[in-house]
């Protein structure tokens, strides 16, 4: 095959998204004919050109290619630096067998509604943008799937969540579907803020965005502290799972995010059918599938997304029982199946609940079309209340048989394609065991509680389709804004019952693809599982027997008393159970019906507390910034001129005041000389030999120093105010002594003022500093052990310094306990080879006269650090060597 | 001409600014048409700075005469990868700010078009400059006709707002002042020569606890200018005042010069002090983020919505700035060039309603999607790359951003942390920006002057096509851009790890070696010596010529000493 298969990836995204930008914008001016010939047709070409990749794959594999995929890379969208190495995210797309799976049903689904909403959008003014929208979510969708990099999938990611914003708000006149759809994108948002954490965290480890690389390293993954952090007890891979499945439970509609999905009802029918039930919702289970190998490593990440799957199942399902409005009760139960189908994923069912999506797109997307045309039937818009439908068999046969079919498939029917995949969850479940080895019983819990929402599917689905079709037709609903008002129901055209059979036939026949057509005969021939086993990974649990036979038998009998239930309460006329449990137990049914309260809670607590802490800061910004750094300031400055100009009085007496008090500052100023020196110092603080000395400066004066501090001044009156002075041993003050040690590497002072008869001992501090930090330097340099040198001054200025049995560790010598020695300030001896040097201080003293004769002194004591320059004998302590 | 190609393009607008000064008051179409020509000229040449070569991270272009040669003041100039994309963000912007106050601006016209065409002299001289005082000069140049925009043409409390963003401005600069002077004096000292050029200060190596004090007063201005909380109170004031233009030009460029101080000025010349600083800053960047947008979020005004949002932006840049890996450096250059179009785009998007109904409070709209669709979708599309929608330009620079931040060698264990915090700035700009969406566009148009607001005109619908035009080219292909960013990135990040590593502790090291050498000039007793025997000898030179060698391996460690 010569032509590049590959590159039909890249149109089966730009088709799709060339015709979002054609009607989005000329479809304006353009016919309803041109508009969804150019949607439809873009998608129908997608659709192509997937089946055309798909079979492409197939051949591939069936060629004994296992790991065949398709690959096409566009250009380098950018790069970043990990680790010194460049990482590239390229544009590239990529069909393996999971992805080409997902191609399949979107497409083909997308197709199928994007055909009925040309029937149920008929008289939409906004026709052209609602097609656009509808484009864009299928080019985003597609770019989510066929991406071969997280970050390319984050494009399509949060691409299908705008359109699913712009699509659930369609309708944005009306404020609350617009704040519907505000609400979707911001609980998406929250959602792919976890995605883009759980990216760094991969990029960071394995060094690459593709997928594929990722999967490879995952066994590392999970050998690594996420965030080099060892004290978090947790690795790589469950952080970023962790995160990963945050922004699955946004998408997906998972607890705790699965609040905006029900209101998400507020957009078109075809929207809530292709966006809200069959594709863009399952891209949560999607994204677990394509990372499996990383989840698979992560128990605890595992046990987190079956336990929310699961708890969401069981929530949405009991919510899903009282509800009275089709497409709500439908949205429910969307949030419950995605509960399943992440249940599968978390028990390393991966290909289950993988199934599951598939066979959910067909009866699901049925459903929500079903809804459509009833709606479309009786004039409701937005939604219907099924306490105003009933009986509608008679007059919409179509969507009445395909509207069975799917409720047979959801509430797991056998031989209905949902048997099928419900059942390999439940089995998942119940195989996962030791998996979980904090909690091996957790898989049959979890088990009992799907099997309990099973039951709660089946009755909610047949007390909808009961109450919606069988019985007496209750007059529709109230007419005040209805299209068709006062009319019998009728059934829709045939743009909208074609879509609805294709997909009631695939919710019908689509569970054979598990078993395959000859499954009944070879019971191990799963050509699902063998088609997408080298996309996924296996956490190698083994399926007994006995788990079939329980996920089989419990499976059935969940979907026969749930469907019974529904029967004998709504399908036989006048039966008042339902209203006496209602009254029996209110609060039960006002808690259900308020949906678990969960939407209050969030506005209570999160979306309260940001409101407020946003009210909070706009006030702080007014109060505390701008009141502290603009009026505060301007207030001081202010305050400051009205002093001032307070001064400016006019009051002569108050002027000639100030003015001789300015005088009088002014003379004394002159008249008093200022004496002040100061000495240049190093950076350690020590005066360098020669002494740099210099006296304040002022009008005529003269200055006079006396260096030592003796009484006697050593120079005349001179007018330089600097000195240069070198100080010997004998013009250091005796008895004032500074130590300093170091060694080659450095010098670490300790000075301390040597008294006579106070013995002084280098501490520990000093014993350290001699000892560098650097290994190779510990080990190759003396260091004085044991008992520190003593130190002590004499009566005369000297210092006698007994080395106390210190030794010196390298040559391992002793030094003589009684050898002493006595050395003068400025000199320095060695103790081995670290040395110690007594430095001295000195006491300089100026005088200064000014021009009127008056004279004003001022001493400065500081140390002198030995120069080179003064050759002073030095002392060597220890003996020879 | 090519060798003028800098200087043509900073003094032009200011010979054009003096014509229009000689032009009769009167003639207002010709001012208009004559200063947008002037601009769109400005832009031309500006084009033709692409044809340099942006492989190395050489400066471009370059030009340098000495004007004062005994204080070594220059005229130097230069562009490479980092100041090429502001400069034609600011010529690209201008004339499309000038062109978007057509119709806005009725007074003193002639003064207008003046203060335009010095500003952009002001900012591109203060992109361009590569002589410390010299960008100095251009810095104080630009606050001239801003404060004076702000003040003429603003709105009810403009002299107000315009006092405020002088004084703000004003006060952190006079700081920058004196330690360009003191950056001076200190080489002076060490080499006897006078300099202000970048390129000799970058070489001085200064003791840390003088490098804080200098960064500081660096980092105070430019901190002023982003603005970085809590920095940031006469940003609202202005931006609500400014007249439509004036708003642009200052969000989109001059908020810029701050960013781009740092990345040229602070950052540089004080590495070891920005390092030190940096966990603070840090923080300050995220608070902004998230406080920013908080801030937005409530704001009644559209256009202090948009202001807010603004601090919640450049929180981000700042951010990707001192994580000082090359992604953080290029998401952060790139985010200055997607904040100046995205919030740029905002601005002009906001004078359009308020030309039109003359007012910003967003409970006065509603329901606008049906009445004016094609500003509806331009809006949407604005505000959804402002968000950081992927496919826009506004997620290129935030990733960049965050897994710069959460690569960050400097951030150390808290990078996670500090990206999960300012990751939140994410969500909360989806939360701000749609509430406006929501507010404006979307519920029904019942408030009765909506409901015949004409749709853009063409003439605005020119203005903003070029900037949705970026708002995809950089979501798309950010490459363009970023490629001729990666050298002088690389080389910033080279020449700042190399610094810090050898100038961090540099001068106490030094200090260290000089007082060990002189305290032991000759470390063993003579006397001792002559009792030595040879082989003791030998041995005692061995020791020796190690400590000397090692002192040689300290003063090496120490690093840029010599």
């Amino acid at each position: 095959m010569e032509f590049a298969v590959e590159r039909t990836l890249l149109w089966i995204v730009l088709l799709p998204l060339a015709g979002a930008i054609i009607n989005g914008l000329a479809g304006r001016y353009a016919s309803r004919t041109t508009v969804h010939t150019v949607a439809v047709g873009s998608v129908a070409m997608a659709f192509g050109l997937a089946l055309l990749a798909f079979v492409r794959l197939y051949l591939l594999r069936a060629a004994g290619e296992q790991d065949a995929k398709l690959i096409y890379t566009l250009y380098e969208w950018f790069a970043i630096t990990v680790n010194n190495s460049q990482v590239s995210i390229p544009v590239r797309f990529i069909m393996d067998a999971l992805g080409g799976a997902m191609t399949l049903v979107v497409s083909g689904v997308g197709l199928l509604i994007h055909i009925y909403a040309c029937g149920y959008m008929k008289d939409d003014p906004s026709y052209a943008r609602f097609f656009s929208y509808m484009n864009l979510f299928m080019a985003s969708m597609l770019l989510l799937v066929l991406a071969s990099n997280v970050p390319l999938m984050f494009v399509g990611w949060e691409g299908v969540g705008l359109c699913s914003y712009l699509l659930i708000g369609f309708w944005f006149e009306n404020k609350s579907y617009a704040e519907a759809g505000r609400k979707a994108f911001i609980t998406n948002r929250i959602g792919d803020f976890g995605v883009l954490i759980a990216m760094f965290l991969l990029v960071q480890a394995v060094g690459s965005f593709e997928f594929e690389t990722i999967n490879r390293h995952a066994v590392e993954l999970a050998g690594r502290w996420a965030f080099g952090l060892p004290a978090l007890r947790m690795t790589v891979a469950t952080v970023a799972t962790l995160f990963l499945f945050l922004g699955c439970t946004g998408k997906s509609a998972q607890i705790p995010l699965f609040v905006w999905l029900p209101d998400a009802m507020a957009g078109p029918t075809p929207v809530s059918a292709l966006i809200h039930a069959a594709t863009m919702v399952t891209s949560g289970v999607y994204l677990i599938c394509r990372l499996s190998p990383v989840f698979a490593v992560a128990p605890t990440s595992m046990a987190v997304v079956a336990i929310i799957g699961t708890a969401t199942a069981f929530l949405a399902a009991t919510i899903a029982l009282v509800q009275n409005n089709m497409k709500r009760i439908l949205a429910y139960s969307t949030v419950s199946q995605l509960g399943f189908m992440f249940a599968a994923a978390g028990c390393g069912a991966f290909a289950a609940g993988f199934f599951h999506v598939y066979t959910h797109a067909f009866f699901k997307a049925c459903l929500f079309l079903g809804a459509g045309s009833v709606m479309h039937a009786v004039g409701a818009h937005g939604d219907a209340d099924i306490r105003q439908l009933g009986g509608l068999r008679r007059f919409q046969p179509r969507t009445n048989w395909t509207f069975l079919a799917s409720c047979l498939a959801i509430a797991g029917v056998p031989l209905f394609s949902g048997f099928f995949s419900k059942d390999e969850i439940l089995v998942g479940a119940l195989s996962v065991g030791d998996f979980f080895f904090f909690a091996p019983w957790l898989g049959r819990v979890l088990f009992a509680v799907l099997v309990i929402a099973a039951i709660l599917t089946a009755f909610y689905m047949f007390r909808l389709y009961f109450m919606t079709f069988w019985g007496d037709y209750r007059g529709g609903p109230s007419h005040d804004n209805a299209e068709h008002g006062g009319h019998d129901p009728h059934e829709s055209p045939g743009s909208m019952t074609w879509p609805l059979v294709l997909l009631g036939v695939g919710a019908i026949v689509g569970g054979y693809l598990w078993v395959g057509a000859l499954g009944l005969l070879h019971l191990h021939w799963e050509p699902w599982v063998v088609w997408l086993e080298p996309s996924l990974a296996s956490i190698g649990t083994e399926h007994h027997t006995s788990h079939i036979a329980w996920a089989l038998g419990l499976g059935t009998t969940a979907a026969v008393v749930g469907i019974g239930i529904a029967w004998s309460w709504y399908a036989r006329k006048d039966v008042e159970t339902p209203k006496r449990l209602k009254e029996q137990f209110p609060e039960v049914h006002q808690f259900l019906m308020d949906k678990w309260r969960v939407d209050e809670l969030y506005d209570a607590t999160i979306l309260g507390g940001s409101r407020r802490l946003g009210i909070a800061s706009a006030n702080f910004d007014n109060a505390a910034i701008d009141g502290l750094l603009a009026s505060a300031s301007s207030k001081a400055v202010k305050g400051l001129s009205y002093l001032f100009t307070r001064i400016q009085t006019g009051v002569v007496h108050a002027y000639g005041a100030i003015m001789v008090a300015g005088i009088v500052a002014v003379a004394w100023w002159f008249i008093f000389p200022h004496a002040r020196i100061d000495v240049q110092l190093d950076e350690n603080g020590l005066a360098r030999n020669p002494v740099h000395l210099a006296a304040g400066e002022g009008l005529g004066y003269e200055y006079q120093w006396d260096i030592d501090s003796d009484g006697t001044f050593e120079t005349d009156w001179q007018s330089g105010s600097k000195l240069e002075h070198r100080y010997s041993i004998d013009e250091l003050k005796p008895g004032s002594v500074v130590i300093f040690a170091g060694s080659g590497y450095g010098v670490h002072t300790k000075q301390s003022k040597l008294m006579p008869g106070e013995p002084f001992h280098l501490d520990e501090n000093l014993l350290g500093s001699w000892q560098h930090p650097d290994e190779y330097f510990k080990k190759t340099y003396p260091k004085l052990v044991g008992v520190l040198p003593k130190i002590e001054a004499d009566e005369d200025g000297g210092v006698i310094i007994r080395p106390n049995g210190a030794v010196v560790a390298r040559t391992g010598k002793r030094i003589e306990r009684e050898e002493t020695i006595r050395v003068r300030p400025g000199e320095s001896v060695s103790i081995g080879e670290a040395k110690l040097t007594i430095a001295g201080y000195a006491q300089a003293t100026v005088a200064v006269k000014n021009a009127f004769g008056l004279i004003s002194r001022d001493s400065i004591t500081f140390t002198i650090a030995r120069d080179s320059g003064s050759n002073a004998p030095q002392a060597y302590l220890g003996g020879t060597r | 001409m090519s060798g003028y190609l800098l200087s043509i393009l900073i003094w032009l607008p200011l010979f054009a600014a003096v014509v229009v000064l000689f032009t009769p008051r009167q003639s207002v179409g010709v001012i208009r048409w004559f200063s947008v020509l002037v601009m769109l000229v400005e832009l031309g040449i500006s084009l033709l700075l692409l044809t340099g070569d942006y492989t190395s991270a050489q400066f471009q272009f370059a030009e340098r005469a000495v004007l004062v040669e005994k204080l070594g003041i220059t005229y130097s100039l230069g562009v490479d990868g980092i100041s090429l994309w502001l400069v034609l963000l600011t010529t690209l912007l201008t004339p499309l700010a000038t062109y978007s106050s057509w119709t806005a601006i009725h007074t003193k016209v002639k003064e207008y078009a003046f203060s335009f065409l010095l500003l952009e002299t002001g900012m591109l001289g203060a992109f361009i400059a590569l002589d410390v005082l010299l960008f100095y000069v251009f810095w104080e140049l630009m606050l001239i006709p801003m404060a004076l925009i702000i003040g003429i043409w603003g709105g009810p409390n403009r002299v107000y707002a315009a006092i405020k963003f002088f004084l703000f401005t004003m006060v952190g600069s006079l700081f920058m002042l004196v330690a360009i002077i003191y950056l001076a004096v200190q080489y002076q000292a060490q080499t006897n020569l006078y300099t202000f050029e970048l390129a000799k200060l970058t070489e001085l190596v200064l003791p840390v606890n003088i490098q804080i004090w200098l960064f500081a007063a660096f980092a105070l201005a430019f901190a002023v200018k982003v603005p970085m909380f809590p920095l940031h109170t006469w940003l609202p004031d202005a931006h609500v005042e400014a007249p439509t233009g004036g708003s642009v030009i200052l969000a989109a460029v001059l908020l810029k010069l701050g960013c781009y101080g740092f990345l040229r000025f602070a950052m540089p010349l004080f590495p070891s002090a920005s390092h030190r600083f940096i966990p603070t800053l840090v923080v300050l960047a995220i608070v902004g983020i998230i406080y920013g947008a908080y801030c937005a979020w409530v704001q009644k005004d559209f256009k202090k919505l948009v202001a807010y949002s603004s601090v919640s932006h450049l929180g981000f840049v700042m951010l990707g700035l001192f994580s000082v890996t090359p992604q953080g450096l290029s998401g952060s250059i790139l985010q200055m060039v997607n904040h100046g179009i995205s919030t740029g785009a905002l601005f002009v998007l906001v004078g359009v309603i308020y030309e039109r109904r003359h007012t910003r409070d967003l409970n006065e709209f509603g329901g606008l999607a049906k009445v004016m669709p094609n500003y509806a979708l331009i809006f949407v599309v604005v505000a959804l790359s402002s968000a950081g929608l992927p496919g826009t330009n506004g997620f290129v620079g935030e990733f960049m951003i965050l897994s710069g931040a959460f690569l960050s060698e400097f951030f150390g264990e808290r990078a996670p942390l500090y990206t999960l915090f300012a990751a939140t700035g994410v969500v909360l700009a989806a939360v701000y920006l749609l509430h406006a969406v929501l507010k404006v566009f979307f519920g029904p148009a019942d408030n009765e002057k909506n409901q015949h607001l004409p749709d853009l005109t063409a003439r605005e619908l020119t203005v903003l096509a070029p900037l949705v035009l970026f708002v995809f080219w950089i979501g798309l292909y950010p490459n363009t851009f970023l490629k001729s960013m990666e050298p002088s990135i690389k080389a910033f990040t080279d020449n700042y790890s190399a610094k810090l590593k050898a100038g961090d502790d540099a001068p106490t090291q030094r200090a260290v070696v000089k007082a060990a050498v002189n305290i032991f000039p000759q470390t063993v007793s003579e006397t001792g010596m002559n009792q030595e025997s040879e082989e003791k000898k030998a041995d005692r030179d061995r020791n020796q010529a190690r400590s000397d060698g090692e002192v040689e391996i300290f003063a090496q460690v120490a690093g840029g000493l010599r």
